[in-house]
C-alpha cells in the first residue's frame, strides 16, 4: 500500500483540498464582506441605520448559518450542477462551501468592525467624511488586524468543511480519508490525511496570526 | 471680531428612550463671535456635549436653528453639511486618532477626505505638525505618543482643512494639569495667530479662566448665564455660576459682614501665602479693606484689615487659622478706612 502512487494520491489530495478551501474562501469573502459591512452600518448605532433591512439580513444570516453543512450540500445539488455543470469533484464542492462560509464570514467581519471605537468614526464624520469613505478609510483599515485573524479562522473552518465534502464525492484529503480509511479500513492512510489536515490548519492559523500581529500598530 | 460666527436660536434637543423622552437641551440661545474663545461650562449630564455636536450637526436638533457664518445648517442635506463640516474642526477628550495610521497620516486624513492630492496633503500635514510642535514625531503611531502629544496631533488634524472654528469637547479632561496648560497655551496661540474661533466645552472653571474671553454656563439643559469671563468671575448672578466660581461652597452665597479682623505681621516668613491658604481652608471669600505690608529680607512686616463672612463659626475658624500661623489677630469691628 505504500508505493509511489499512494504518495502521488496524497499529494493530489492536498492540492485539491487547498484548491477547494482557498477558492471557496475567496468567493465567500466576496459575498460575506459586504454583508458584514452592511450589518455594521445599517445597525441601530451604525452610520446609516436601516432597521428593517438590518433585521431581514440578520435573520437570513442566522438561518443560513444554522443549516448543517451536509444538508446544505445535498439540498443545493441542482444549483451546484447549474453553476459548475457537475455535482462531484472539487470544483463542484466549491459552491456549497462558498454558500455555507459566506454568512459565517459576514459575522466574523461584523464583529471585527464593531471593535473600531465609535469615537474614531465620529471624528471622521466631524471632518465631513461620507459613509463610503468611513467604511473604506476608517472601519476596514482600523479593523485590519482583527479582519486578518478572522480570515485565518475562516480558512481553517472552510478546510474542515471541505473534508466533509469529501464524504459525498467532493475530492481532496477528505475523499481519501473516506475512501481508504472509512470504507477499506486502511487506518494508516486515514491517519496520514488527518496529519496533513492538522498541518495545513496549523500553517494557515500561524501565518494569519503572524501577519495580523505584524500589521497591528496598536502596540 | 464682532461678527457673529455661530448663532444658535431656540435650540432644543430631546432623545427618545424606551421609558421616556429625555430633554438634553432646552431652548438654547447663544451667539459666538468670530475670534472668540468661547467656553461652555457645565456639570456632566448638563447637555454641553450635545450642544457642541449640534453646532456641526453630528446631532440634529429637535427644534431651533444653528447659523454658521450666516448659513442655516438645520436645512442642509447630508452632502452640503459634509462641506460645511470641513470649516469646523473638532477635537475630543479621547483624541480619537486613527490607531493604524502614523501622526502624519492622521493629519493627512481630512485632506484625503476632501480630495487633496497625496503629495500636497503630506506637505500640508508636515506644516501643521510643525505648528503644534511635533514635527519630530511624524512617523510615530498614536500608541507611541503621550496624551498631550496625541491631542496635539488631533489639533493639527482638526486644523488641516483651514477651518473657521475649532470645537473642543472636553479636550483637556483626560490630561494632567501640566499638559492641560500646554494644550491651552497652544490653543490660545492658534487663536491669536490664525484668528480661529474656538469653542471649549469643559467642566473645569480653571480652563475657562485660563483662555476664554466669553463663557456660557449650562445647567439642567438650559443656559443659566452668559457673558464676559471677567464679569461672571467677579459677579456671578446665578447659583449655577457660583457653583463654578466658588467650587466647594456648593453655590451658597457667602455674604460679607461688618465683622473685621486686623492681622499684624511681625516678622513671619513672607514666602507663606497665609491669606490665600486661609481662604482655601475655610472655603469662603474675605474682603481686604486695608493693607500695608513690607517685605524685608523675606520677612513680612505690617498690618492688614480684612472683612469676614457673616457666619460666626466661619469667622472664628479664620481667627483660629491666623493665630495658628503665629500671627496676631484681633477683632476690629466697624473698621472705618
Amino acid at each position: 500500500m505504500w508505493d509511489e502512487s499512494t504518495g502521488l494520491m496524497l499529494l493530489q489530495g492536498v492540492g485539491e483540498s487547498l484548491y477547494m478551501t482557498l477558492v471557496s474562501t475567496v468567493f465567500a469573502y466576496l459575498i460575506g464582506l459586504p454583508i458584514g459591512v452592511f450589518l455594521v452600518t445599517s445597525a441601530k448605532d451604525g452610520i446609516r441605520p436601516r432597521a428593517l433591512l438590518f433585521k431581514i439580513l440578520d435573520v437570513i444570516v442566522n438561518l443560513t448559518r444554522s443549516i448543517p453543512f451536509l444538508i446544505l450540500l445535498v439540498a443545493i445539488l441542482p444549483f451546484t450542477r447549474l453553476v459548475t455543470g457537475t455535482t462531484i469533484g472539487s470544483t463542484a464542492a466549491i459552491v456549497p462551501l462558498t454558500l455555507s462560509a459566506a454568512p459565517f464570514i459576514a459575522r466574523l467581519v461584523e464583529s471585527s468592525l464593531k471593535e473600531v471605537d465609535a469615537g474614531i468614526v465620529e471624528a471622521a464624520q466631524s471632518m465631513g467624511a461620507s459613509n463610503f469613505q468611513i467604511v473604506r478609510k476608517v472601519l476596514l483599515p482600523e479593523a485590519k488586524p482583527s479582519l486578518l485573524v478572522g480570515g485565518a479562522i475562516a480558512v481553517t473552518t472552510v478546510l474542515g468543511y471541505s473534508a466533509m465534502a469529501g464524504f459525498v464525492g467532493g475530492g481532496g484529503l477528505g475523499a481519501i480519508a473516506t475512501n481508504y480509511g472509512y470504507y477499506r479500513f486502511q487506518n494508516g492512510i486515514m491517519l496520514i490525511t488527518v496529519v496533513f489536515l492538522v498541518l495545513i490548519v496549523q500553517i494557515f492559523q500561524g501565518i494569519g496570526m503572524k501577519i495580523a500581529i505584524s500589521l497591528d500598530r496598536r502596540k | 471680531m464682532g461678527q457673529a460666527l455661530i448663532e444658535i436660536r431656540h435650540l432644543s434637543k430631546s432623545f427618545q428612550t424606551k421609558e421616556a423622552e429625555i430633554t438634553a437641551l432646552n431652548d438654547i440661545d447663544l451667539t459666538i463671535e468670530g475670534g472668540d474663545i468661547f467656553g461652555i461650562i457645565g456639570m456632566s449630564g448638563a447637555g454641553k456635549s450635545t450642544l457642541v455636536r449640534c453646532m456641526n450637526m453630528l446631532e440634529r436638533p429637535t427644534q431651533g436653528t444653528v447659523l454658521f457664518d450666516g448659513k442655516d445648517l438645520s436645512g442642509l442635506g447630508e452632502q452640503e453639511l459634509r462641506k460645511v463640516r470641513r470649516s469646523m474642526g473638532m477635537i475630543f477628550q479621547q483624541f480619537n486618532l486613527l490607531l493604524q495610521r502614523t501622526a502624519l497620516e492622521n493629519v493627512c486624513f481630512p485632506l484625503e477626505i476632501a480630495g487633496m492630492r497625496q503629495s500636497d496633503a503630506k506637505k500640508r500635514a508636515r506644516e501643521l505638525l510643525d505648528l503644534v510642535g511635533l514635527s519630530d514625531r511624524a512617523e510615530s503611531y498614536p500608541t507611541q505618543l503621550s496624551g498631550g502629544q496625541k491631542q496635539r496631533v488631533a489639533i493639527a488634524r482638526a486644523l488641516a482643512t483651514d477651518p473657521k472654528a475649532l470645537l473642543c469637547d472636553e479636550a483637556t479632561s483626560a490630561l494632567d494639569p501640566t499638559t492641560t496648560q500646554s494644550i491651552l497655551s497652544l490653543l490660545r496661540d492658534i487663536n491669536r495667530r490664525l484668528g480661529l474661533t474656538i469653542v471649549i466645552i469643559t467642566h473645569e472653571m480653571s480652563v475657562v479662566e485660563k483662555i476664554c474671553n466669553r463663557v456660557a454656563i449650562i445647567d439642567e439643559s438650559r443656559i443659566a448665564e452668559t457673558g464676559l469671563v471677567a464679569d461672571i468671575f467677579t459677579k456671578p448672578r446665578t447659583a449655577a455660576a457660583r457653583k463654578f466660581v466658588y467650587p466647594g461652597a456648593e453655590g451658597q452665597a457667602v455674604s460679607i459682614s461688618k465683622r473685621c479682623m486686623r492681622i499684624v505681621f511681625n516678622g513671619t516668613s513672607s514666602c507663606e501665602p497665609v491669606l490665600a491658604e486661609m481662604i482655601l481652608a475655610c472655603k469662603a471669600p474675605v474682603n481686604i479693606l486695608f493693607a500695608d505690608t513690607k517685605n524685608l529680607d523675606g520677612k513680612a512686616f505690617g498690618q492688614m484689615v480684612i472683612q469676614l463672612p457673616e457666619e460666626k463659626d466661619l469667622a472664628q475658624k479664620m481667627f483660629r487659622f491666623i493665630r495658628a500661623k503665629g500671627l496676631d489677630a484681633e477683632e476690629a469691628d466697624d473698621y472705618v478706612g
